[in-house]
């Protein structure tokens, strides 16, 4: 009895010493060396949150937005841009999505509709709006027509009606939408604070479209350190990043080129990593990278799905190469063959990133696969607030009549700066 | 004989390891402690010295972790939860993620990001309880005050989440109807939150904080699910405003 008692003794202190063991090993790792064990094991994202979320971003990204209040017109400025899209997305694509006849109005109907109260957003081009509504709501819209430039969501009596300007065709348009007018009036509310006004609402903005947004005050928006993620650097191209691209480390061919790039050949697929952070993928149709498009789609179906599940791809190497870029669509067309080329604009702090070569992707679809794609990847920093040229001092530079002007960030030096840009003829040049 | 003896030998080291290993924890525990509770003391003292005065021993008592959760709009349950306060209801699909469930005692309309509305024309008044807690998953509870209906997740107040009366005598306001999709734990130290809410409130106007509570923040995501996200619910006065734990930043709210 007493020999099994201490044998019960002996296996009971043995795991009590492992259990103790293995909690001092536990309480010898410090949370960094956590953290980086966490991070190692995919488990964690850059903040240390557990990774569960989706990318929940838009797929497009408007030029503008603000809250028409009590007071008024409130414009969205930087950061802030980005906080009152996550607010108001659920709105906008509620209605989108709830869309039941659009009619034609005339513009002074338009306008009426600016002095009310609801939600103001614009684009740097005319989307199309089935693809808005697709893109918006994830459920793809009969219309396909029209295309907005700049909208409005209206509450007004019980009802939510969305109104917009079609910049393609020039011409006003109007729809009813199920949208909740409760939840939209107390929005609204909220914003009782204007900061701006629209050109029609004041003399002296003449060379503006009468639906163009102006800031009445300072107006600041961040500036960005920028760095380009350099791929030529040891480890820099992680195996993460080659998953993203379905490359396979292992069977690929890797060379580097005399400029210093580093190239992965996998059949006929070739991945070409650069110095300034540029990523240039082709490959052969039946090897590409498959976007799970069924065959048979029709081309507003191509574009609206190509341009989706492409940015979702962007945004997945993106993550894989451990940086945050915010993508929007700026293009997507389909050829005579049925090739989709899809552009992204890179979206930070409220505006877009005007590119060195235009856009921040380009992305070919073929036969449901991805064969090429070009962008770059770049690294953001915050830094500090910069105050834009006055819209007062502005419009003395501004020419007889432009299309809009846009906050962009143009870059140089290291660093984004947030500046005014003239849209005119569908191009745009910089103020400042 | 030799084999007992060995026992005892062994169950004596064991004891005496297992002593060791226990104090070395028990130490390694309360050292970890003074050193948090330092942490968040110079992390206060350092927020002081910005000009935000902050109360310091419910900073203390806040908990060193934190979790929230993302759930994924369920159709479906907001169809039974429907029919619960209806009764057998007709449905329509307007689009855009509406979904309206109505009967002879009032209608129901569920938005995307928990958004919902109740409009009552039934004499007999409705259980708006039981309704709001079929909706919600074991981790939530629902407190009703003066008629406002509240969510609380994991013990914590859930700002945002609220459905209250409206004008025309129904109910509105967001809520959480669906299943958890996954989990955010936080993983900011208590003494990195200091310094966000020190900033945050710097950058707010405020040169003191009365108080400081654990909260979470219901979001309504473009997918049109909903997120609660674990925060620091600072309170200055009548006026208050949220710091995500997730992120330190400043919660919209």
């Amino acid at each position: 009895m007493r020999e099994k008692l201490k044998s019960f003794l002996l296996v009971l202190l043995s795991l009590s010493a492992a259990a103790l063991f293995g909690l001092n090993l536990l309480l010898a790792l410090d949370n960094s060396r956590f953290a980086r064990v966490r991070r190692t094991l995919g488990l964690t994202d850059e903040r240390g949150a557990s990774v569960v979320i989706a990318d929940e971003s838009a797929v497009l990204t408007p030029a503008r937005l603000g809250v028409l209040g009590p007071g008024g017109l409130y414009l969205a400025a930087g950061t802030a841009a980005d906080e009152l899209l996550g607010e108001t997305l659920p709105i906008l694509s509620e209605a989108l999505g709830s869309v039941s006849r659009i009619e034609a109005i005339r513009q002074q109907q338009f306008l009426d509709r600016l002095e009310g109260q609801g939600i103001y957003c614009s684009f740097t081009y005319p989307v199309p709006f089935f693809l808005l509504q697709y893109w918006w709501t994830g459920e793809l819209g009969l219309a396909d027509q029209q295309a907005a430039s700049a909208m409005v969501l209206t509450v007004e009596d019980g009802r939510v009606e969305l109104a917009f300007y079609d910049g393609a065709q020039e011409r006003f348009y109007l729809a009813e939408t199920a949208a909740g007018y409760q939840r939209l009036s107390a929005l609204c509310a909220r914003y009782d604070s204007p900061n701006a006004f629209f050109a029609c609402q004041s003399d002296g903005w003449q060379m503006l479209p009468l639906w163009e947004p102006v800031w009445i005050g300072e107006v600041w928006y961040p500036s960005y350190a920028v760095t380009a993620l350099d791929f030529t650097q040891e480890g820099a191209i992680s195996k993460e990043i080659l998953s993203a691209f379905s490359v396979n480390p292992y069977l690929a061919k890797v060379y580097k080129t005399t400029e210093g790039d580093v190239v992965y050949v996998e059949g006929r697929t070739a991945l070409q990593f650069s110095r300034d952070g540029s990523v240039a993928y082709t490959s052969q149709d039946e090897q590409g990278l498959h976007l799970d498009l069924r065959e048979g789609l029709s081309e507003r179906e191509l574009r609206a799905y190509a341009a989706a599940r492409s940015r979702a791809l962007l945004q997945d190497v993106c993550s894989a190469a451990s940086t945050r870029m915010s993508l929007s669509v700026a293009r997507s067309t389909v050829d005579e063959r049925g090739v989709v080329t899809v552009a992204f604009e890179q979206a930070a702090g409220g505006a877009f990133v005007t590119g060195e070569d235009g856009y921040a992707a380009v992305v070919t679809v073929e036969n449901g696969a991805v064969t090429g794609i070009r962008m770059r990847l770049l690294a953001l920093t915050q830094l500090q607030d910069v105050k834009l040229l006055p819209y007062r001092l502005a419009s003395s530079l501004l020419p007889e009549k432009c299309d809009g002007v846009f906050v962009r960030y143009g870059s140089g030096d290291g660093r984004l700066t947030p500046g005014l840009y003239v849209m005119k003829g569908g191009a745009s040049r910089g103020m400042e | 004989m030799e084999w007992s003896k060995a026992k005892t030998i062994l169950i004596c080291l064991l004891l005496i390891v297992n002593l060791l290993l226990g104090a070395n924890a028990l130490i390694t525990i309360r050292e970890r402690d003074t050193r948090e509770t330092e942490t968040v003391r110079s992390a206060v003292e350092l927020v002081r010295s910005r000009g935000v005065e902050l109360p310091e021993e419910k900073l203390l008592t806040l908990p060193q972790t934190m979790t929230g959760a993302v759930f994924t709009r369920d159709v479906e349950q907001e169809r039974a939860a429907a029919e619960g306060l209806l009764g057998p209801c007709g449905e329509v699909q307007p689009g855009g993620g509406i979904y309206e469930y109505g009967s002879e005692k009032g209608q129901i309309v569920f938005r995307s990001g928990g958004y919902v509305e109740i409009d009552w024309t039934s004499a007999e008044a409705p259980d708006l309880t039981a309704f709001l807690t079929s909706a919600v998953s074991e981790r939530a509870e629902v407190r009703e005050e003066g008629g406002v209906y509240r969510l609380w997740l994991d013990g914590l107040p859930a700002a945002g989440a609220v459905v209250e009366p409206k004008g025309d005598g129904g109910w509105s306001g967001s809520w959480v109807f669906g299943a958890v999709r996954g989990t955010e734990a936080s993983q900011v130290s208590r003494a990195s939150m200091i310094l966000a809410l020190g900033t945050a409130a710097s950058d707010l106007g405020y040169d003191s904080l009365d108080d400081v509570e654990a909260a979470c923040v219901l979001t309504a995501l473009p997918s049109g699910d909903v997120r609660l996200t674990p925060a620091w619910h600072a309170v200055s006065g009548s006026e208050g405003f949220y710091v995500s734990a997730l992120s330190g930043e400043l919660l919209a709210q």
